[in-house]
């Protein structure tokens, strides 16, 4: 008998050190990642934040393909995917690996701290920040199943960007390179103490920092030479992605609390005064702006001919990128708090109504919606011709064809 | 594990058991009548379920187009959805409201609306005014966003759920998001800052609860709105998560902690409001101060043998009255008044209620008082002889629920009051003295209120909102002409002109408006009225710094009113009146002189999304709970207890089941199964239910007594209230008990049958910690008998008298004597000794089939207030409550041996509102009440005084 329970307390005690151990320890992926165009590597698909892709071709209607429980609630921007590899962070501080094909599980890694925006990937190595705690920044190299660097610059909430500058104008300290071909690669974010900082990814040292007025809670986005971030005093500042340097700043009529993003030399940023403000992204000046009628609380998302922008009416407007006149707008049963997402022909838009809706670019009407019975509250992605979603039931929604 | 279980059963116990135990629990309490029948039916829209009754169809339409309304505007605000579909259920009236069993405990006549989390109901009352019912109603949502909304950044974050913001917090930014600042939180905040009581945030839990705490957080959010912008409020509520300390949540969302945005706001109140003293001043500094202490509203002169009085509704001691005090005259000092109580309220039937702030008083040349009070299911009016001090008539109309400020006509024959029908429109009506001739003069959707009648009986002026501002609570003057009965505008504009009075000579009306900021006495010339296309210039007459009410002439030149000052009403006199008015400096004319068109209500009638149905009786979950326990005498049991109710509380249903086998053969028959049904919907409220117990069991009544007993059945209760003070409860059951006693192995079979009736009365005003005022009492008589063998057979009688002697506001001497008594075969013990009857000696420790008990307990006020300060913060606890006491009595079976007693001193600590702990030290008193006991007595214990 008495050896019976020595058996059962050993297997208890092997269980429990198993789960520690299971917790705490590293993950990692077979070989290097191997990135490819469709990859959504960091929030808003490349370092302009534009939420566009339209190489990716959709075909409607769709169906669930498989789920994934995330056992915490996710920020507004969560998962990203490259080679074939889901990853996102939750609010209770942990950190997932998925199969984006199957929905399987590949590891799982604690931090402890919420994870409110989403990772990026470069190479094999991951970027994640946390609200809070001890070291707020992390490298984690996906290969290894290691942290590599780790470090405290305050509270992020924003998911940090990674854009590459060239070798000669990272030298020169005089320019960027946005596309993802070469150059020397930089990690901007900004954080909740109001400063925002060009980090070299391979060490996570400080290149340059910048003061802003107020926390930045929202992605910064980047076009060939500068990059853009905005805090909640509702302050648009333009830095040389290399030294730093404020271009410009301009304060618009209410905070921004989403990201920013950019194309074709504008610089969009959605504001609590419920306007959409059109930059110019070399000087500044409001080249137009859009009332949606309610707070904004998602980045645009842009592509040559539409500028979408959804506010917490449930009015998606659809714009024209040249003067800002509305092409159409759509409304959901609720407030839509998330970037849409643009792909061929379609714009995906979720909403705290539960449900995703397919609309048509060309004039709003719904070719396809699906409630998943939870708000949705996190942006949508798009990648090899399947929908992810997160609802506040905790859960990770993979839509296809099966 | 045990003390779970027993605690679970013995509330069980309690609901289902039959009546020779019941009569031991069978107690006190007033009575919450359900003297209205009410048809409910569900309006069906998009984000909620609108319960209500067809007579107020047109009122629900409205309310839910208010609550979507304020859906979408709340959605945008928390950037957040609710899920589910939002219960409303709406009342036409308060006294509606007060029969809802949606809530077990009484609704005070100061709560416009609640919200209750464990279904997610909100229930709401209409009281006249739709802007005050669109107001409520987005109120009581933003604690419904904001209920769901932190409760769902706590799942996302996977942090507990207790971590909810303080009350200050949510009650503040109820107010501030479903309401302009407006004139009761403009008044409050001024009187605090200038009189030197405002709260900062880090000593927010001494006004817990408090009405200064509601207008304190929605201002103290405003600032915040202001200063760091509206989205700080957001920021807060989504980052609830970081710190268990809100100060902490401020810190990070705001950038300042309580201290700090502390120094920044009391400043900024500072630089508002002190200024206002170089300008104007409290009333107390420049008139007339009648009565300064207690609450004393509605004035009314009235002069009687040659001598001015003033009838008041006053409350002093807890109860509101009406009151009559002298009128002070030139060199008498107003110290020296002493109110005289004329109508004693809140203490019977025919007074059960008066609506402290709501209805005016009006006396007739005959000295016919005229005053409403609640009085069983609707409101009446009493008309009321001043000088034999006895009621005349009283008038009530079934159609008419609440009534409010009757004023007589000139001749002193008809009187025209202000009332709610069941559609719960306020409108104004006219009825001659004797009840007969009852006339509509007003129907629409309007708050017609404070009506008052021309001393030349042509035209009748009252205060509405009927005007372009109306949904924003925005109230003007108009005069209704009793000859064409039509409606004409004296005043216009965004501010609030209330409480008409004409001067005696009906030269002026006299009013309040907040047109320069605090409320103050204004008045209009009555021959300006209609004299043109323009409306009337209105002259301000007073110049107080806070907010005044119910200006009332007397025939000397005064003006008696009601101030609001260093929190309290007073009643306040100035003189001069008609000189202070031609001389008025401050003149207002209105401009545009155009009066704008009323608005129109929007409903969601004719919305074809929107479906209503009858409601059929939706139920729910309320408790389920499972227990498994083991015990070396009792064994081991298992099972568990589920509740259910319907949406509206009026039928609740109650299941155990556990069973208590010790073998496998014993399982079928140890199973323990009760079924009960509360029925609460209709007046009489009725319990049935069939119960199958069996086990072990050891007899509190009989010491040292175990057995086993098997007994299934049921029973039937009824309790049928007369009023809120006094009912009649009956009960009738029937059971089949096998026992067997171990000790003895005595077995015992019988089917019992027990037969109830009781008598209560309780119209007991309760302080801190028990009872200070009233009465109550009980006398139940009982039957029960073995109908089948005659082993059981005995009567059951009960006598229970407590008064309660006020010996000031907060002190009470109270007294008690019980009675009780049973006889016959088989008939059970009473237990005493405790904390609870006779003090001094061991809980239950005396045992007997008859018992008497006295007691004497003076209550006073020990502790008001105790905090301790820690470098984080600081924890109120509240106040500590004395007691002096003197107990009496004994138990016995056949013999009475002596009588025991106890005396000393105790104190006693509420704790939230809802638990009590004792303390008492003392001396026993033996040998028939001859001789103390060596040393003394601790008990320690907690519950209400008796």
């Amino acid at each position: 008998m008495r050896i019976r329970i020595r058996h059962i307390a050993n297997f208890f005690a092997a269980a429990v050190v198993c789960a520690i151990v299971q917790g705490c320890a590293g993950f990692h992926v077979n070989g290097p990642l191997v990135h490819d165009a469709g990859d959504w590597p960091m929030a808003g698909k490349t370092p302009s934040g534009t939420y566009a892709d339209q190489s990716q071709h959709i075909t409607l209607p769709l169906e669930l393909k498989w789920d994934y429980d995330l056992s915490a609630g996710a920020g507004q921007n969560a998962c990203i995917i490259v080679d074939n590899v889901l990853m996102c962070g939750t609010l209770k501080g942990e950190f997932f690996a998925i199969d984006a094909a199957n929905g399987k599980g590949i590891g799982t890694k604690k931090i402890s701290q919420p994870i409110s925006g989403s990772p990026t990937v470069l190479g094999s190595e991951l970027y994640l920040c946390a609200e809070a705690g001890k070291e707020t920044i992390f490298d984690y190299n996906l290969s290894a199943g290691e942290f590599v660097w780790k470090k405290n610059i305050g509270g992020i909430s924003a998911s940090p960007i990674i854009a590459r500058i060239s070798k000669e104008t990272a030298d020169a300290n005089s320019g960027i390179s946005a596309s993802s071909g070469g150059g020397v690669p930089r990690l901007f974010v900004g954080t909740l103490d109001g400063a925002f900082y060009a980090l070299r990814p391979s060490d996570g040292e400080t290149l340059w920092k910048a003061k802003c007025a107020a926390p930045i809670l929202g992605a910064a986005c980047a076009d060939d030479s500068l990059v853009f971030c905005a805090d909640i005093k509702g302050t648009v500042y333009a830095f040389t992605a290399a030294s730093g340097r404020l271009c410009w700043k301009r304060l618009l009529g209410g905070a921004v609390y989403a990201g920013v993003s950019t194309h074709a030399g504008t610089v969009y940023a959605g504001s609590r005064d419920h306007l959409l403000y059109a930059l110019d992204a070399r000087t500044g000046e409001i080249r137009w702006k859009y009332d949606t009628g309610e707070r904004i609380m998602a980045a645009a998302s842009v592509s040559d001919s539409l500028v979408i922008v959804p506010s917490l009416n449930g009015i998606v407007s659809a714009l024209d990128p040249r003067d800002g006149q509305m092409l159409w707008t759509f409304t959901a049963r609720g407030a839509v708090n998330t970037p849409c997402t643009l792909v061929q022909g379609i714009v995906f838009v979720a909403s705290l109504d539960t449900y995703i809706y397919a609309l048509s670019s060309a004039n709003g009407s719904v070719l396809w919606k699906h409630s998943i019975d939870a708000r949705i509250k996190t942006a949508p992605v798009i990648w090899n011709g399947s929908l992810l979603i997160i609802g506040d039931d905790k859960t990770l929604y993979s839509f296809g064809k099966r | 594990m045990m003390m779970r279980i027993r605690l679970l059963l013995s509330l069980c116990v309690l609901l289902l058991a039959n009546v020779h135990a019941q009569a031991q629990f069978y107690y006190f309490g007033q009575n919450k009548v359900q003297y209205t029948t009410f048809e409910w039916h569900v309006l069906k829209t998009e984000h909620f379920d609108v319960y209500y009754y067809p007579e107020m169809k047109d009122l629900a339409e409205q309310g839910a187009y208010f609550a979507e309304e304020s859906y979408r505007l709340l959605e945008g605000k928390f950037n957040h959805t609710v899920r589910e579909k939002i219960p409303l259920i709406f009342y036409s009236t308060h006294l509606h409201f007060q029969q809802t069993n949606t809530s077990p405990g009484f609704i005070p006549e100061g709560v416009g609306g609640f919200f209750e989390f464990m279904k997610g109901r909100v229930v709401i009352p209409a009281d006249g005014s739709l802007g005050r019912f669109r107001h409520v109603i987005r109120h009581e949502l933003v604690h419904v966003f904001m209920t769901s909304k932190v409760a769902r950044v706590l799942a996302d974050h996977r942090v507990t759920s207790d971590r909810m913001p303080p009350l200050w917090f949510t009650e503040g930014l109820a107010e501030y998001w479903s309401t302009v600042p407006d004139d009761q939180a403009e008044m409050v905040m001024r009187d605090a800052v200038l009189n030197n009581y405002i709260v900062p945030l880090t000593d927010m839990e001494q006004i817990y609860g408090t009405f200064v705490m509601y207008k304190e957080g929605q201002n103290v959010l405003g600032f915040i709105a202001d200063r760091y912008g509206e989205d700080k409020i957001l920021l807060m509520m989504e980052n609830v998560w970081r710190s268990t300390s809100f100060s902490d949540v401020m810190k990070f969302a705001v950038g300042k902690s309580y201290k700090e945005i502390d120094e920044e706001w009391i400043y900024t109140l500072k630089k508002k409001y002190y200024p206002l003293l170089s300008t104007s001043d409290f009333a107390g500094q420049t008139s007339t101060v009648i009565l300064k202490n207690g609450f004393n509203t509605k004035p009314f002169y009235f002069r009687r043998n040659g001598k001015g009085e003033i009838y008041f509704i006053g409350n002093y001691m807890g109860y509101t009255s009406v009151y009559r005090v002298d009128a002070p005259t030139n060199g008498e000092s107003p110290n020296d008044l002493e109110p005289h109580v004329v109508v004693e309220g809140e203490r019977s039937n025919e007074f059960e209620a008066f609506h402290l702030f709501q209805s005016r008083l009006s006396i007739n040349r005959n000295g016919i008082l005229a005053f409403v009070t609640k009085s069983g299911e609707n409101d009446v009016i009493h008309l009321f002889d001043v000088n034999s001090e006895s009621r005349v008539r009283t008038l009530q109309f079934d159609s008419l629920i609440v009534m409010a400020s009757p004023s007589w006509s000139p001749d002193g024959t008809k009187l025209v009051f202000s009332s709610i029908s069941k559609s719960g429109r306020m409108d104004l009506y006219q009825v001659d003295d004797d009840g007969d001739n009852l006339k509509r003069l007003t129907d629409d959707v309007y708050d017609d209120r404070d009506p008052v009648w021309s001393p030349d009986g042509s035209s009748i002026i009252f205060s509405s909102d009927r005007n372009e501002l109306g949904l924003e609570q925005t109230y003007d003057l108009y005069r209704y002409d009793c000859a064409q009965g039509t409606v004409s505008a004296i005043t216009s504009g965004k501010y609030n002109f209330y409480s008409p009075s004409f001067s005696p000579d009906g030269k002026f009306i006299t009013f309040t408006s907040n047109l320069d900021g605090a409320q103050n006495i204004w008045a209009v010339r009555t021959a300006e009225i209609g004299a043109s296309s323009m409306l009337p210039a209105i002259r301000k007459v007073t110049r107080f710094s806070n907010a005044v009410f119910d200006p009332c002439w007397s025939d000397s030149n005064t003006i008696i009113f009601a101030g609001f000052e260093n929190y309290s009403f007073r009643l306040q006199m100035i003189d001069s009146a008609v000189q202070r008015i031609d001389s008025s400096d401050v003149v207002y004319r209105f401009t545009p002189p155009s009066v704008a068109g009323a608005f129109i209500p929007h409903t969601v009638d004719g919305d074809t999304s929107v479906v209503s149905l009858p409601y059929r009786g939706e139920y729910s979950l309320d408790i389920a709970q499972s227990e498994v326990s083991t015990d070396p005498v009792f064994g081991t049991a298992g099972g568990a207890v589920v509740a259910v109710s319907d949406l509206l509380g009026n039928d609740q249903y109650y299941f155990l089941v556990y069973n208590n086998a010790e073998v496998s053969s014993e399982f079928l028959e140890s199973f323990n199964i009760a079924v009960s049904r509360i029925s609460l919907g209709s007046r009489t409220n009725y319990a049935t239910g069939i119960f199958h117990f069996s086990g072990r069991r050891y007899d509190l009544m009989d010491p040292d007594e175990y057995y086993y007993e098997r007994s299934f059945g049921g029973y039937l209760a009824l309790s049928y209230p007369i009023s809120r003070f006094n009912r009649i409860d009956g009960s009738i059951s029937m059971s089949n008990s096998d026992k067997e006693v171990y000790v003895f192995l005595k077995p015992r079979k019988a089917v019992i049958g027990s037969l109830s009736m009781s008598y209560v009365h309780d119209n007991s005003l309760w302080g801190p910690t028990g009872p200070l005022d009233g009465s109550r009492f009980l006398a139940t008589a009982a039957y029960t008998k073995d109908v089948e063998n005659g082993n059981v057979n005995y009567y059951t009688l009960i006598g229970d008298y407590r008064h309660y002697f006020r010996l000031g506001l907060r002190t009470a001497l109270a007294t008690r004597i019980e009675l009780m008594m049973n006889e016959g075969a088989e008939a059970r013990r009473f237990i005493l000794g405790g904390s609870w009857d006779l003090r001094g000696y061991p809980r239950w420790s005396l045992r007997g089939k008859r018992l008497w008990l006295s007691s004497l307990e003076l209550r006073f006020p020990f502790v008001d207030q105790l905090g301790i300060r820690f470098p984080f913060g600081g924890i109120g606890l509240g106040s500590f409550r004395g007691a002096l006491f003197v107990d009496a009595g004994n138990t016995w079976d056949n013999e009475y041996k002596e009588t025991l007693g106890s005396v000393g001193a105790g104190l006693r600590w509420n704790l939230g509102g809802v638990f009590v702990l004792r303390y008492d030290v003392g001396k026993r008193i033996v040998n028939n009440f001859s001789r103390f006991d060596p040393g003394l007595f601790y008990q320690f214990f907690f519950g209400w005084d008796f």
